[in-house]
């Protein structure tokens, strides 16, 4: 029940952001299939930096329990604030690319 | 530009997974089919793996669940000796003792009780428990961990000599809400991902 309520609501505001767009903002609707690619690439990118979060902080734990004998527990990185410094992380640098293809 | 096109696929790939998990029952389903159901039978010692636990000696909701979940099969009369595990975080109390304190005030003699308190990973709690355990010429135990936990640790405590009959803490009912599943996957994924490291390393 709950999860149709959400799923409808994500759907409303959605059709309800692309009328806005389209009559509002003045938005050409052809350009959305493009966004909607930006956007895939956007969360790529994110999982990209998650994984490679996930794969050093591992190594690290590992690396310090080999050479000091410290016990380091491995769910260190079990925390879900990485899931949003991976998404501040992978925005900077494509805008980072937008930007700098727009002064070449 | 190739750069970009991973991108998207491995972004369309996350989008799908992440819809799939959070509006349907998916999670569940690997739920039910990854871990191991209930074998709650007599045996010779009930063994309630460690969670966490704060320094200022507060269990956590796991810790917790597991405890009760233990006490509650020693009541069943399902075994005579219960193991409470977990080790302590700097300067606060060890798991165990709050376990125990907790397993007391419930009525169960301090006999019935052995502690194992030394082990950081569920690797070293098989290994340790074996030592404390062998002595008192136990065999069958009733392992009790969340469902998830039991996929590791289970062949764990096979391979060290015992005869494992699984006593999940957690219940297997369907979660409703897309959080709740989101939360339920990220408990397999976390599992699969410490099952698959314990396979590398050949502990399993």
């Amino acid at each position: 029940m709950q999860a149709l309520f959400i799923l409808g609501l994500a759907v409303l505001t959605s059709l309800g952001t692309f009328f806005f767009a389209i009559v509002w903002l003045r938005l050409p609707a052809g350009q959305l299939r493009t966004a909607f690619g930006k956007m895939l690439e956007s969360v790529g990118t994110t999982l990209v930096l998650l994984t490679i979060n996930l794969a050093v902080a591992t190594t690290v734990v590992l690396v310090v329990r080999g050479l000091t004998g410290t016990f380091v527990s491995v769910y260190i990185s079990d925390d879900v604030t990485l899931v949003g410094l991976a998404i501040l992380q992978s925005l900077t640098p494509q805008w980072w690319r937008e930007s700098s293809r727009n002064v070449r | 530009m190739r750069w970009n096109r991973l991108c998207r696929l491995i972004g369309l790939a996350g989008v799908v997974f992440f819809l799939a998990i959070a509006f349907s029952p998916l999670a569940h389903i690997l739920d039910l089919w990854t871990a191991p159901g209930p074998q709650l039978v007599p045996s010779d010692a009930i063994v309630v793996l460690a969670a966490d636990v704060s320094p200022s000696g507060i269990l956590s909701r796991e810790s917790a669940l597991r405890t009760a979940h233990g006490i509650s099969l020693y009541f069943r009369g399902l075994a005579p000796l219960l193991v409470l595990s977990g080790g302590a975080h700097e300067g606060g109390p060890t798991q165990a003792e709050v376990r125990v304190k907790l397993a007391r005030r419930k009525g169960i003699p301090s006999e019935a009780i052995l502690t194992e308190t030394a082990a950081h990973t569920t690797q070293e709690e098989a290994l340790r428990i074996k030592g404390l355990l062998q002595e008192r010429g136990v065999r069958a135990i009733l392992l009790v961990t969340n469902s998830q936990h039991l996929l590791r640790a289970r062949p764990l405590f096979e391979r060290a000599g015992f005869e494992v009959h699984p006593a999940p803490s957690d219940t297997f009912s369907a979660p409703d809400a897309p959080e709740e599943r989101l939360a339920l996957m990220r408990e397999i994924l976390k599992d699969l991902l410490g099952w698959v490291y314990y396979r590398l390393a050949g502990y399993v």
